[in-house]
């Protein structure tokens, strides 16, 4: 073996760079943070990565944009995903909550997808990863204490080297049934450096709530109670037993526990990283171990990720390259309840102000008669998430000889998830007095494997000089299989990884598995015609376990051009034009991320069913679809890039149509059917948009260098179908919006609220009509708002001066609306809630004007017979800017550096979420809710209801490489 | 090394295609664990039996409470709910997303779309006799009759609330489909009713362990008879019944109670604490305050309360005080059977059927005396001579004591007012304002399925 290395000096760097996929062809430029100033034409020579492979960045005829490693990790975040926000047209990050390790939501090009989940499909190192927001469903703990598990939590952020986002179909339909909603190709670090480099970062920062939720004292809940109770027409000192408090009126005076402020603190972070790079003529690792800390501001919050990747390239002797990549990491989120299931949401809601901290406990009836204090429910319940996850991958590509290359690669994705929860005894006394063992310990596991192999053969020809041809041809397989238990102790001393339990005490129950398979058939073929002319058609053939017996593969084809009209002599002469492109593609993609078993018809057991009659039954337990296919959505797009003046400016418009038919939706069937639900292709949506980017360099001098990057994106969005079915049909769990034709997804279907009558003070509405009556009802609900922005973008700033850099991003949404759904509790009727403070701007005696009713204890008094409606006086305008980040760096002097064998240093301040700009009078303008399943991921974004805001923070960054 | 890998270069290409051309079907076939799949589930009689209780299951969970629930809640009986679903049912307005009207609803579907399944696989059973392939199509036929008459009834205006019966009624559904269906008219629905009724008395036994028999079809068809006001029909069959021999009138005003089952024609069972289906008669009428109690004005428009053994049933709590109320003990038991056809409405079908053709008055009048001498303590029986008219008068006085709080008195109401052309009026509104009728999930509309209009009882 020795010998061999011998004999390869040639090794270049080129196997340390990635790609999944055949040859070399040319080595990725380096970052930006090794150099001031960046190459100044970037786009000419650059390498991108595409599906099965990678091109140069000028014969790239699909819609692709670049995020790079430095981009995901300058600003500290919950999860690396929310940093794509802002950083490329038309991908629309809306970062999640305030909690630690929340998940953002992320849509490429607009929403086309009701039932099946919308995400995009994220591809790291090759396989396309364990990406089930709502993987424990069957363990009814996905979305338990208001939050669903996040599968993107656990990576590493300084694990990536570069991120590619596919988002038209010359890009995606590689992928064919996946693609539709755009692919994110994750690629990970390898080394780069020659010899042994070592990198280390640090990071510490404080967060606290951009907004800080405010409620009414308990005073103010008094005097509005007081009001109510007379307006009704009761007399006497009001009762507090008529919305089930057992509190007496003249104890709960003058309490005013400040139940919100016992729930925030100041999140604290901190983050340290160490990378290891090593590369020899024929061998080449990275090594980086990283420990992360992110407290979030909610107290006892937080996500600890403790992380190692070692990536190695062998080249054991000529045309033969060996890639591995391995990554162990374990995710910890201490959790505590929000939202709708308790903490920070309880004291936004359910926890008067009135409550005193201290329970009051009736030694007659042995109970409480006030709640436990919520301070006290957080710091005995004891309650972790775990994950465990390695993502490994081999590669090993061959070249035959200078034409044709064959890759083969093999990928694992294991996912191996906890949820731990341990109640002790001193917690359960308070609601069951009788309670005598030492304390309830529950956990739900669930592991999932998740592998892959895929096999290319690339040729690459070369005809009279003037013709370039490459054929790819591969085959993928993918199967993931996933297996859950619940286990549970009601006598345990402590949690169930922590406390040894004897197997006795263990009850197993669920055993859920979930397996899912794709097998997949694709080629792609480029034609390049004298460096100017491009041709790409690529075509997939999907198999997949969840396609109905009739459909059991869909293909997916695709063409597209492009033209460098820069090369013809024409354009040639204007010299301020340096490249100019024009590109136009069409093809098919799908989306197939939905229910495994939709597809079947089964029975359920009769062990599993209860007997009638003294005799055990079977009953149907899935309606069997036999059509049911992949959601297709044809993607025409063009546009057209430019760069002038040296790559002082650079330009890139793009306009898109997407047509999605056989949208899978989650009807809720007419009931006469008899069935609850079923998954069905039913729907047709439209996305039609225009992108734009806009990059220039506004001062270039040797000491200075002033950057602009400005992107925005327009996106108009119209369900342009739902079959025979009406706007209810969609089950979504949580979401106050639905489904209506010529309408985007995510429609506020409200009624329409029409004020106060000034002279009673009771709430009007308007009917179907327009007409304004008193009586709410749902028949008279129309569309008026929906979730979706007009357009949304971001302006981001960068200056150079010497050592000193100075970058600020402001991101922008325009348009959408947000819905309060909580405040038809905070703001309405008097119940047993706690109040927004915009609720003393009530209706209090004949000649008030103002939207918000009188006082009462009773619906009737709201015109309805059910006590929460919604209407669309809790909707606002979703417009909103935000300084995302801002941040200021000073790179160490190389004199200082060099005298201490550092190579480069750098120190940084960030602040993220400093500002905010939005007439919305909510907490957060941005929102990205606990959603339940993937319908309400699709439907309900700005929705929301006792969602914590996110945190806003400071942190100082060192870094460092020798 | 190398040499190695030049020589058997071709081996790549080659394995790189065995591998492309490895187009395995089980490879992407991964059917659900912990459910078995249709086709390896029914594979004889056995299979089809139990499939078949499955239906009988969902049966059993709506007329085990539920469905009295909701039609008493529509009648005059019950004093105002405090639960606000049973508010709006109460009120004659329910809205579209009632959540109970919404379970009841598809309660009643599931039973029918379980009994349809059974239909669509009966071939998948191999030894299948033809015997047996009768009774099963005659269950099915029986469980569909009963699950639409019921919805017919509760979610679109009655019978002849227009000559033609051409107002829209219900989906029909006769096998299993996931095609959203139309709203058939009631005169559609009632035909479809009365031939699965027609199929179900030719193919059912007389008796069949506590499922339906052709006896409990045949009282069925009276009941959907006498709700056309086809008097003709509905004697005939509940006479058929009466004479059969098959039931005899038991002792006892509760036909509810243990001693009542010699009565019971079809009937939920409940086969004791912990295996019981009288669960929301218990909650709803027995436990605690009930939800469904006497409304006191009903109550005082009794009177003979001491005198009759029905209204003796009925106790006041709270005598005189504010929170007064007044429920019925009838369903105090921990668990019952609940009879959906007995003999005792099959006489007061009988009766009225008859004076109304008046025909053969004296069984008219045996029929009612029995009931009288049961019902009170000092009983003052009709006289043999009693005219139609004076039969008729008194059998609708009985009839409004006697099947109280089972579910019969709001379609009484309408029968009278649709039929019988008098003015029925339910705490103000007339038997056919629109909110008279329950009202469906939103799911229901589609483009080929308008739902009611939401209240407009004034």
């Amino acid at each position: 073996m020795r010998k061999v290395y011998h004999r390869l000096k040639g090794l270049s760097l080129i196997l340390a760079t990635l790609g999944a996929a055949g040859s070399a062809q040319a080595q990725k430029s380096a970052p930006a943070d090794t150099a001031i100033n960046p190459p100044e034409v970037e786009s000419v020579g650059d390498v991108v990565i595409i599906g099965y492979g990678r091109q140069n960045r000028r014969n790239v005829v699909g819609s692709i944009s670049t995020v790079t490693g430095k981009d995901i990790t300058e600003v500290p975040t919950q999860s690396f995903e929310a940093s794509l926000q802002g950083k490329a047209a038309g991908v629309q990050v809306t970062v999640g909550s305030g909690m630690a390790g929340s998940a953002s939501l992320i849509r490429i090009r607009g929403a086309a997808s009701i039932s099946a989940a919308g995400d995009p499909l994220y591809v790291i190192d090759g396989i396309p990863i364990t990406q089930d927001y709502f993987l424990n469903r069957s363990n009814g703990y996905n979305y338990g204490g208001g939050f669903a598990n996040n599968p993107l939590a656990s990576i590493n952020p300084e694990d990536i080297e570069n991120i590619e986002i596919l988002k038209d179909a010359a890009a995606t339909s590689i992928y064919g049934s996946r693609g539709a909603n755009g692919v994110i190709l994750i690629t990970t670090k390898r080394a780069r450096k020659k010899g042994l480099k070592f990198d280390v970062s640090t990071r510490f920062g404080a967060a606290t709530p951009t907004k800080m939720p405010t409620m009414i004292s308990g005073d103010e809940w008094l005097q509005l109670y007081e009001e109510a109770w007379y307006n009704d027409g009761n007399v006497g000192k009001p009762n507090l037993s008529a919305i089930g408090v057992r509190m007496n009126w003249d104890d709960a005076q003058g309490v005013n526990t400040d139940w919100v402020s016992k729930m925030i603190g100041v999140g604290t972070k901190q983050s340290y990283s160490l990378g290891t790079n090593y590369a020899g003529k024929n061998f080449a690792i990275k090594d980086i171990v990283s420990w992360d800390d992110n407290g979030a501001y909610i107290i006892g919050n937080s996500y600890q990720r403790l992380s190692h990747r070692l990536n190695a390239d062998i080249r054991p002797f000529k045309g033969m390259n060996i890639q591995l990549s391995h990554s162990l990491s374990r995710g910890t989120n201490n959790r505590v309840d929000a939202a709708w299931a308790g903490g920070l949401g309880s004291a936004m809601s359910t926890m008067l102000n009135i409550y005193p901290q201290t329970p009051e406990y009736d030694s007659a009836s042995g109970t409480y008669t006030t709640p436990i204090g919520l301070n006290t429910l957080r710091d005995l319940k004891n309650w972790r998430s775990i994950e465990i996850r390695s993502i490994n991958n081999a590669s090993l590509s061959y070249e035959i000889n200078k034409n044709l290359s064959i890759n083969a690669s093999g990928s694992i994705d294991y996912m191996d998830y906890n949820e731990y929860i341990y109640e002790p005894a001193e917690l359960i006394l308070y609601y069951n007095k009788n309670y005598k063992q030492a304390g309830n310990a529950k956990w739900w596991p669930r592991w999932t494997n998740n592998y892959n192999y895929f096999v290319t053969a690339n040729y690459n020809k070369t005809f009279n000089e003037k013709h370039d041809i490459s054929v790819m041809l591969g085959n993928e397989y993918q199967r993931s299989v996933s297996e859950s238990k619940f286990v549970e102790n009601f006598d345990a001393t402590g949690p169930v990884d922590k406390v040894a339990i004897p197997d006795t005490a263990l009850l197993s129950r669920y055993n859920t598995p979930y397996t899912w398979a794709f097998l997949s058939f694709f080629g792609r073929f480029n034609y390049s015609f004298d460096k100017k002319f491009n041709v790409q058609l690529t075509s997939r053939w999907d198999g997949s376990s969840r396609f109905g017996q009739n459909n059991r593969y869909g293909f997916f084809p695709a063409a597209a051009f492009g033209y460098i009209i820069s090369e013809e002599k024409f354009i040639k002469r204007i010299k301020a034009i340096n490249f100019m492109k024009i590109r136009a593609g069409i093809g098919k993609s799908g989306n197939a991320n939905f229910d495994n078993y939709a597809r079947w018809g089964t029975i359920t057991p009769s062990g599993n069913l209860p007997l009638y009659n003294g005799q055990p039954q079977l009953a149907p337990a899935r309606l069997e679809n036999p059509n049911l296919r992949w959601e297709s959505t044809t993607n025409f797009d063009a546009g057209i890039e430019v760069q002038m003046f040296r790559g002082r400016v650079s330009t890139e418009f793009t306009y898109y149509s997407k047509s999605t038919k056989d949208v899978i939706m989650n009807v809720s069937i007419p009931t006469h059917i008899g069935f609850g639900s079923f998954y069905d292709n039913v729907g047709m949506i439209k996305n039609e948009g225009l992108e734009f980017t806009l990059k220039t360099v506004n001062v270039r001098t040797k000491k200075m260098r002033w950057e602009t990057n400005i992107n925005v994106a327009r996106n108009w969005n119209a369900i342009t179908s739902i079959g025979v079915y009406s706007p209810d049909a969609i089950s979504g769990g949580t979401n106050d919006t639905r489904v209506v034709v010529g309408q985007p997804v995510g429609t506020n279907f409200l009624v329409r609220y029409a004020g106060v009558d000034a002279q009673t003070g009771t709430p009007r509405y308007y009917d179907i009509n327009g007409n304004v009556t008193d009586k709410w009802d749902p028949s008279n609900r129309v569309a008026v708002g929906n979730i979706l922005p007009d357009a949304f973008g971001n302006i981001s700033n960068t200056i150079n001066y010497k050592n000193w850099e100075l970058n600020a991003n402001i991101y922008f949404n325009i348009g959408g609306n947000i819905y309060e759904s909580s405040l038809k509790r905070q703001m309405s009727l008097i119940t047993d809630w706690n109040m927004d403070p915009r609720v003393m701007d009530r209706w209090q005696k004949p000649g008030d004007v103002t939207n918000i009713p009188r006082m009462t204890l009773s619906t009737f008094n709201h015109g309805s017979t059910t006590p929460w409606i919604n209407t669309d006086l809790w909707l606002q305008d979703g417009t909103y800017a935000r300084l995302r980040s801002i941040s200021i760096g000073y790179r160490l002097p190389k004199n200082w550096l060099n005298k201490m064998r550092f190579e480069n240093g750098k120190i940084m301040v960030v602040g993220t979420n400093l500002l905010t700009w939005t007439k919305f009078t909510g907490l957060d303008p941005e929102i990205a809710r606990d959603f339940e399943n993937a319908t309400d991921r699709n439907m309900s974004g700005s929705i929301t209801y006792l969602t914590p805001p996110q945190e806003k923070s400071i942190s100082v960054a060192i870094n460092f490489s020798f | 090394m190398k040499k190695l890998f030049k020589t058997s270069k071709y081996i790549w290409a080659i394995a790189g295609v065995a591998i492309l051309g490895t187009s395995c079907e089980k490879m992407i076939e991964t059917p659900p664990p912990n459910e078995i799949l249709v086709e390896d589930a029914i594979n004889n009689t056995q299979d089809l039996q139990l499939l078949l209780n499955g239906s009988y299951n969902e049966i059993a969970n709506t007329f085990g409470g539920f469905y009295q629930t909701m039609a008493e809640l529509l009648s005059d009986n019950p004093a105002l709910p405090n639960n606000n679903d049973y508010r709006e049912v109460y009120n004659h307005n329910v809205l579209f997303f009632n959540s109970t009207s919404g379970a009841f609803y598809s309660q009643l579907y599931r039973g029918i779309f379980r009994a349809n399944f059974v239909q669509d696989h009966i071939d998948d059973a191999k030894d299948l006799t033809p015997a047996d392939r009768n009774r099963i199509l005659g269950e099915v036929a029986f469980i569909r009759a009963l699950g639409h008459f019921t919805a017919v009834r509760m979610y679109a205006q009655t019978y002849g609330y227009t000559a033609d019966n051409s107002h829209p009624g219900i989906a029909i559904v006769t096998k299993v489909t996931t095609q959203p269906q139309a709203r058939e008219t009631v005169a559609t629905a009632y035909a479809s009713i009365e031939q699965d009724l027609t199929n179900a008395i030719a193919n059912l036994p007389e008796t069949n362990n506590g499922y339906a028999t052709k006896w409990a079809a045949k009282a069925l068809m009276a009941q959907v008879a006498f709700q056309k006001g086809d008097y003709a029909t509905a004697g005939t069959n509940a006479l058929e019944v009466i004479n059969s021999g098959a039931f005899t009138f038991a002792d006892t005003v509760n036909t509810f109670h243990a001693s009542a089952l010699s009565e019971h024609i079809y009937s939920i069972i409940s086969y004791g604490v912990n295996d019981q289906r009288s669960g929301a008669y218990t909650s709803n009428f027995a436990a605690g305050v009930p939800a469904i109690v006497l409304a006191k004005q009903v109550y005082s428009g009794f009177n003979d309360v001491d005198n009759d053994k029905r209204l003796g049933q009925l106790e006041v709590i709270n005598k005189g005080a504010q929170n007064e109320y007044i429920k019925t003990t009838q369903f105090d038991a921990p668990f019952f059977d609940i009879p959906v056809l007995h003999l005792t409405q099959m006489y007061y079908i009988a009766i009225e059927s008859l004076a109304k053709q008046n025909q053969d008055l004296n069984t008219a009048v045996n029929l009612m005396n029995a009931l009288i001498n049961r019902a009170y303590v000092i009983p003052s029986t009709l006289s043999s001579t009693a005219t139609a008219n004076e039969i008729l008068t008194r059998v609708r006085q009985e009839r409004r004591i006697e099947l109280i709080f089972q579910g019969d008195r709001i379609h009484e109401i309408k029968r009278l007012g649709a039929i019988e052309g008098e003015r029925m009026f339910v705490r103000g509104h007339e038997w056919n304002c629109p909110g008279m009728m329950m009202q469906f999930p939103i799911t229901e509309k589609t483009d080929i399925f308008e739902i009611n209009p939401t209240g407009g009882c004034n």
